[in-house]
């Protein structure tokens, strides 16, 4: 059972930050929020690289920062890894003794070290670059450098502050397939929806120093607490295999794309998109689809919309709209989207959601 | 911009910086300023002078004081001066094989001897001049006239000097023993003060040093004027003053 | 005069950046010129000479070594701790650098000269004694040449990024092993600026051993003191003893190649 309780505060430059969060016992949180909002600041909370005012920290069940009991372990001393943003991978070591790291650490010969390493090369694909060094890296390859190092150290919890955030797209997928396989509990801040949508179930949402919703992504999208949550999670993600112009669908589903791809995809669209017609509809749209209404949540002057067809999918229209549909909980529609509307990323395999 | 309009903003900016540098080099050679060296055992000595020739002549003196040896190599290198006074003959021997002194100006104007000086409370016992043997000592360095004085006078005595440290000048000499850091040293008579205490050496008069003046090559003509006041009765009493000896 | 692509650099910058470098080669030609190259190594060959070389490289070599061992600890305490006192540190440790080195002589002399209250003890507690000795030559060359070891430390360690450190703090290193295994590899070429810088520096200190170490021909009388002595008794050997070390001076910068405080 991996938890962290967190009820404190602390300050950095003059820029204050209370956090009240519990993780029970999920394996795979997000932390998400604008930039500047203390995404970094909590992971280095409980990494023990930003000490706490006032308040208390607790790592499984043991305290490891409480000012007011002069209780304060030191980051070496915890079983949690932070990884900063770029990786913060050494450039004076080669890509093998970055990894066996942790294990030099521990007061391991480099011998045994080694060997211990093998199979996380081997896991991380990084065998045959294993004596280069890191500037002679791709940023993709760097980052797996990164990630294996931090899973070296066989952490407790793994603190990843927006792992893909200077990765092109193939490399991305790649750290998120890795990402997936991993046991460790993760604790990611992102700033990439589609990473919190594929790769956590727990969502931390923070705004201006303060946690200002946690929950399940279900719960967030459907109630969120802030416009800036709405409009991050405001996003459909839906995988399957393309072939050319079309996608099937893990569910069975086509969709019509609106360029070529080929292999096992990701397909991606906000919620603003999707037309809701009480007919089946005609016009340009190639995608259209039956569902029916699940769920109905007033947002001001929009209205969230949860549609339960052959994939599930949220849909955003305006109030005014809704009036005019006249439809309701159960009623069942016709919903329909344009090619041009749906973002499409390769991903290493069919993702079973 | 072209480089010609660059420079000429340049030359407009810079009328003043030149005006200011003009009136600076012409400070450093005022009308009335007579440019004398003097060794440094001369320093208060010829202070005093300076200050009693210019109220008599209204000629001011420009005084540079430093190490005999080290003011020969100026002259010798084409330093600008009138006078120059220093601390043993050889040295203005070497001046005069140089042709850069008026020889027809040289005199002797003053004497000088070396005496044994040692810390106030005297800490290593040292009695005389065969005590510097063994003990923690500064000697002017050999190429300066007090440290070939002090050489001459330790091979009379048959004492060998093993200093310590060869010092620049004999007032470094006299710091170190002010200062406590060396037991004892050879420094002139006249430079004896209230800090330090004195041994005399026996004989040591005899072997004096005789400190010849002389004007320069192509100097101002007041470098007579200055010569023979310092020459003059005048003169003499403030170098008797500073315990400088009369000149045979 | 700017060239294809390059940054244009005005051109009165030029005409200033000539006539500094005019300004500061002209006296090496001039010692060129006077050099006389024939006899320069039957010069350097002698006794005395060859004395003074050895003395210089062990006084240089030995000051930078101390410089590295108290140095180190001191630039990096002033780039990384916030400690109110530090401020006042730091002016004083560059002092040396600004002052006058007869001046800084003078200081030494009387903190740990025979007399000197530091010094007094050292005599009658140890009988340990600094002035005309090789130490205290060491002594004089370290207290000139510190400032510049703790600055390129100081500087190289307050540019080190701060994630390398703490990445190695998250993987379960010690702070003592994160000093050593991470800290002090990223800034190595810090170090060897530094140490380059102080030993440069320590070979061409005159007036601070002059004043605290004195002149004494077997164990003080470094190369510069050997020069002063020889510009009095015997210009051609002063003229070979400047040529020389300007030689060793330039072959320490040229080896350096601009790496000055660490930056690359």
């Amino acid at each position: 059972m991996n938890t962290v309780q967190l009820l404190g505060s602390t300050n950095l430059e003059e820029k204050s930050f209370e956090f009240s969060l519990n993780t029970n016992s999920n394996k795979s949180i997000s932390i998400i929020g604008p930039n500047g909002a203390g995404k970094s600041t909590l992971l280095r909370v409980i990494g023990g690289h930003q000490p706490l005012e006032t308040g208390t920290l607790k790592v499984n069940g043991a305290l490891v920062d409480s000012p007011n009991e002069k209780i304060f372990i030191p980051p070496h001393k915890r079983h949690v890894v932070l990884q900063h943003q770029n990786g913060g991978v050494f450039p004076h070591l080669s890509v093998q003794d970055n990894i066996a790291f942790p294990f030099r650490s521990r007061k391991c010969s480099k011998r045994k070290a080694r060997l211990h390493i093998s199979g996380i090369l081997e896991e991380f694909n990084l065998q045959a670059i294993q004596t280069r060094f890191p500037h002679s890296l791709s940023g993709g390859q760097r980052a797996r450098v990164a990630l294996a190092r931090s899973v070296a150290s066989n952490p407790d919890f793994l603190l990843l502050d927006e792992p893909c955030a200077s990765l092109d797209v193939e490399a991305t997928v790649e750290i998120h397939q890795h990402l997936r396989r991993l046991k460790t509990t993760l604790f990611i801040a992102t700033h990439n929806p589609v990473e919190t949508m594929k790769l956590t179930n727990y969502i931390i949402a923070i705004e201006q120093g303060k946690i200002v919703q946690q929950g399940n992504l279900k719960e967030l999208t459907s109630k969120p607490a802030t416009p800036w949550i709405s409009k991050f999670l405001d996003l459909n993600l839906v995988s399957g295999k393309a072939t050319g112009y079309s996608v099937e669908l893990n569910s069975g589903e086509r969709l019509h794309l609106p360029r070529k791809h080929f292999g096992p995809v990701q397909v991606s669209f906000p919620s603003s998109a999707i037309a809701i017609h009480t007919e089946q509809p005609t016009g340009s749209p190639r995608n259209r689809w039956e569902a029916t209404v699940s769920s109905l949540d007033t947002d001001g002057d929009l209205v969230r919309i949860g549609l339960n067809g052959s994939f599930f999918s949220r849909a955003t229209i305006t109030d005014t709209s809704f009036k005019e549909l006249g439809i309701e909980l159960g009623t069942h529609c016709w919903a329909s989207i344009k090619a041009t509307e749906l973002m499409v990323l390769p991903s290493m395999d069919p993702d079973k959601k | 911009m072209s480089t010609f309009q660059n420079l000429r903003c340049f030359s407009r900016l810079n009328t003043p910086l030149a005006v200011f540098l003009f009136l600076s080099l012409s400070c450093g050679l005022s009308e009335n300023s007579l440019h004398v060296m003097a060794a440094s055992s001369l320093t208060e000595a010829f202070e005093e002078i300076a200050e009693e020739f210019k109220k008599e002549t209204q000629f001011e003196i420009s005084l540079t004081i430093a190490g005999s040896a080290s003011l020969a190599s100026q002259i010798e290198d084409g330093a600008k001066v009138d006078v120059v006074a220093l601390a043993d003959e050889e040295t203005m021997r070497r001046l005069v094989g140089t042709r850069r002194i008026e020889q027809e100006s040289l005199r002797i104007f003053a004497t000088n001897y070396l005496v044994l000086a040692t810390p106030l409370e005297n800490p290593g016992s040292v009695e005389n001049i065969r005590d510097l043997e063994g003990s923690v000592s500064a000697i002017c360095a050999p190429q300066v006239p007090c440290g070939k004085l002090s050489f001459q006078l330790a091979t009379r005595e048959n004492v060998d000097l093993n200093p310590s440290s060869f010092e620049p000048s004999v007032r470094s000499v006299r710091t170190k023993i002010e200062l406590g850091e060396v037991d004892a040293g050879l420094i002139y008579i006249t430079d004896v003060n209230s800090r330090i205490n004195f041994i005399s050496i026996d004989q040591s008069e005899q072997l004096k040093t005789n400190y010849p003046i002389a004007a320069i090559q192509d100097g101002r003509i007041e470098s007579t004027e200055f010569i023979e006041f310092v020459l003059s009765p005048a003169g003499q009493r403030i170098l008797e003053k500073y315990g400088f000896g009369v000149p045979s | 005069m700017t060239g294809r692509g390059s940054k244009s650099i005005p051109s009165l910058l030029w005409a200033g950046a000539f006539v500094t470098s005019l300004f500061l080669i002209v006296p090496f030609i001039g010692l060129s010129q006077r050099t006389p190259w024939s006899m320069f190594f039957q010069i350097i060959s002698e006794d005395d000479v060859v004395q003074s070389i050895t003395l210089s490289l062990v006084v240089a070599t030995s000051a930078t070594i101390i410089c590295f061992l108290l140095g180190l600890p001191l630039g990096w305490v002033l780039a990384r701790s916030q400690a109110r006192g530090l401020k006042v540190i730091r002016a004083i440790v560059l002092l040396p650098m600004v002052l006058p080195p007869v001046a800084g002589g003078t200081a030494l002399l009387f903190a740990l000269g025979r007399k000197g209250f530091i010094g007094e003890k050292l005599d009658s507690w140890l009988g340990i004694t600094l002035p005309f000795t090789t130490a205290g030559a060491i002594v004089a060359a370290t207290f000139v040449s510190l400032p510049f070891f703790v600055l390129a430390i100081e500087t190289a360690a307050s540019q080190l990024d701060p994630q390398f450190e703490e990445s190695s703090l998250s993987l379960g290193a010690t702070p003592t092993r994160t000093f050593f295994t991470t800290s002090l590899p990223m800034v190595k070429s810090a170090i060897f600026a530094g140490i380059a810088l102080s030993w440069a520096r320590a070979l061409g200190e005159f007036g601070a051993t002059i004043t605290f170490a004195g002149d004494n021909p077997e164990r003080t009388r470094t190369l510069p003191l050997q020069l002063f002595v020889a510009l009095e008794t015997n210009p051609e050997r002063a003229v070979v003893l400047g040529m020389l070390m300007v030689v060793i001076s330039l072959s320490v910068l040229v080896a350096l190649r601009g790496r000055w405080i660490g930056t690359q």
